[in-house]
């Protein structure tokens, strides 16, 4: 059995009066690749920021690796998840291999200065995802999928067992949108647990191999492997107040 | 061009500018002294000469005091700017600078002068009080408000709230307490004496020195609270380090220069055009470069008339001919340059 990596049991959450979430189970593995789908306003991004720690305001347990995200501290958590999150902006006058150097936060000393292994840790992150040719560039000369690439290498950067990604493809095209996911899968399928909020379900399912879905009118979630979710039928009740229905052969929603 | 190759070529420009500005500004003053007797009375200087107690007493610490303020101003605009992630914070827009002249006042209208050393550690502690009284404002709304913008407002109507309180005092106080505090507000580097000038070096230096400790936390800080946050940082604790910081360095300059505007807010903005660089490891000495070099060019400027007139020129006349030009150029051009994306 492959170690548990991510785990969550019995979490609820909200806001003040108002619960988002009612106890939310499930747990992921090393090498999976989960998905969080779920209209809007379902609380993707609430669940999300739970489990990375950035809101630790909920009742239940998130486990990263075995220990409690409510007792770690913020260097500890960033060596147990790494986080992408949707900024579009900042840094435009750092170079690539800065930015993603950034991911060697937690293991830096007070002067930051990079040794042996925090540059080679930079190097093989930027061979990961296709970006060790433009090294030197600037942060603000790139396009978004490369900017979103770059992201990605520095959470690579910062090897930890467990990768979130909330919306990783909002700004991208076509191309990029799925050059993106398959880079995540091939990440994946290397031993990195992913675990990304979309609202770009065909392209997420296309990859994925566990998928959560948040029922807003339940405060629920469901997990499973793709093919139980889409078997269940879950997707089709989940939207159908938009009149969607998920076509299995196509993939996607018409 | 390779960008450390840029960076060393910017280094040693404006070093030497330092280099060669310095001994210009020693023969510079009122008084005209040639090259020779400028350098006699620095290497052999005599008691009682006029040459060495003008060059020595007068020249030496008000060009050091330039150097030593301008570089501590801007070091104190860059923490705030990366930590609001606002370009246009700064030490006289954050109101940090207007709560260090409430507090100079209150010392400047209450025991009249800054005459003697133990005058001027009196102002200096009433604008670090004052700075800090506004500093613990600002953290206040900080631990209320996640917004830097809110929190940047906050700031500036602190700021205002405390010049109110500026004019009230300055309302009642004698003339001979308004003529000082006026005098002070203009901003000028020859406050700084013989026997102040160690101890504004060592803390403009050792308060310059720990803004080194920040560069990697506040790399982190450029893509935002939540970024830093979950890279690792402990975004409250190093938010309050930097704001005290950046406080203390404000009322160290501001309490033997007064309220020097626009060279907190400006020499960043330089910094980063001319290095092309929002790393932190590279610009806060280059920050501190400029800053140091922007000082010395305002030095030099203001005591271009006193060749003439015998007097010279406040400091907060001068900075904003060099600051204003600057922020239109930035916030015209700020889709094109690259630090702003």
């Amino acid at each position: 059995m492959s170690k548990k990596v991510l785990e969550v049991e019995g979490v609820s959450i909200g806001y003040g009066e108002r619960t988002v979430l009612e106890n939310v189970n499930f747990s992921l593995s090393a090498g999976s690749l989960a998905v969080i789908i779920g209209p809007n306003g379902s609380g993707k991004s609430t669940l999300l920021r739970a489990l990375t720690g950035e809101n630790k305001g909920f009742t239940g347990n998130v486990l990263l690796s075995g220990e409690s995200v409510k007792e770690l501290s913020q260097r500890n958590l960033a060596r147990l998840r790494a986080v992408v999150a949707t900024e579009r902006n900042g840094g435009g006058a750092l170079t690539v291999e800065e930015t993603v150097s950034i991911g060697r936060f937690p293991y830096t000393g007070l002067l930051g200065t990079l040794g042996t292994e925090d540059k080679e840790a930079v190097r093989l992150a930027m061979a990961n995802v296709g970006i060790a040719d433009f090294a030197n560039r600037f942060l603000g000369e790139l396009s978004d999928g490369e900017r979103q690439k770059v992201m990605i290498a520095r959470a690579l950067a910062q090897e930890t067992p467990l990768m979130f990604l909330d919306e990783p493809t909002s700004f991208l095209d076509v191309a990029a949108r799925i050059e993106t996911m398959r880079m995540l899968r091939r990440l994946a399928d290397a031993g990195k647990t992913i675990l990304l909020s979309t609202h770009d379900s065909a392209a997420a399912l296309a990859v994925a191999d566990t998928v959560l879905v948040l029922i807003p009118e339940e405060r629920s979630v469901i997990c499973g492997s793709k093919q139980e979710i889409i078997a269940s039928g879950v997707l089709d009740r989940v939207f159908a107040h938009a009149g969607l229905r998920f076509d299995e052969s196509a993939g996607d929603f018409r | 061009m390779n960008p450390r190759r840029r960076h060393r070529i910017i280094f040693v420009s404006l070093l030497l500018f330092i280099l060669i500005g310095t001994p210009l500004c020693l023969l510079c003053g009122s008084v005209g002294l040639s090259a020779a007797q400028v350098w006699n009375a620095l290497i052999a200087p005599e008691a009682g000469s006029v040459e060495t107690f003008i060059v020595c007493d007068t020249r030496v610490p008000g060009v050091i005091t330039a150097i030593l303020a301008g570089c501590g101003l801007s070091l104190a605009g860059l923490l705030m700017q990366t930590c609001f992630n606002n370009p246009l914070a700064g030490p006289s827009i954050m109101g940090i600078s207007s709560g260090a002249s409430l507090g100079a006042s209150l010392v400047l209208m209450l025991f009249g002068g800054i005459a003697g050393m133990w005058g001027g550690v009196a102002v200096a502690a009433g604008a670090f009080l004052g700075a800090v009284g506004v500093l613990l404002v600002l953290l206040a709304f900080s631990a209320l408000v996640r917004s830097t913008d809110v929190l940047l407002i906050a700031g500036i109507l602190t700021g205002y709230l405390v010049s109110s309180v500026i004019s009230l005092l300055s309302f009642f106080s004698s003339e001979q307490s308004l003529h000082t505090f006026v005098s002070w507000g203009l901003g000028n580097f020859d406050s700084v004496d013989l026997d102040v000038l160690p101890l504004f070096a060592a803390l403009v230096l050792i308060l310059s020195i720990i803004c080194v400790l920040y560069a990697k936390s506040l790399n982190a800080m450029l893509f935002g609270s939540g970024f830093a946050s979950a890279a690792g940082l402990d975004v409250m604790r190093v938010r309050t380090g930097l704001l005290l910081l950046s406080g203390a360095l404000t009322a160290a300059v501001t309490a033997w220069c007064g309220p020097v505007a626009f060279i907190g807010l400006v020499v960043p903005h330089i910094a980063r055009m001319l290095f092309r660089t929002s790393n932190h490891h590279i610009l806060i000495p280059a920050t501190a470069l400029c800053g140091a070099a922007t000082g010395l060019l305002c030095r030099i400027i203001s005591l271009l008339p006193s060749q003439v007139y015998t007097s010279v020129l406040p400091v907060n006349v001068i900075t904003p001919v060099i600051g204003v030009p600057v922020i239109i150029y930035v916030l015209i051009n700020r889709r094109k340059l690259l630090y702003f994306n």
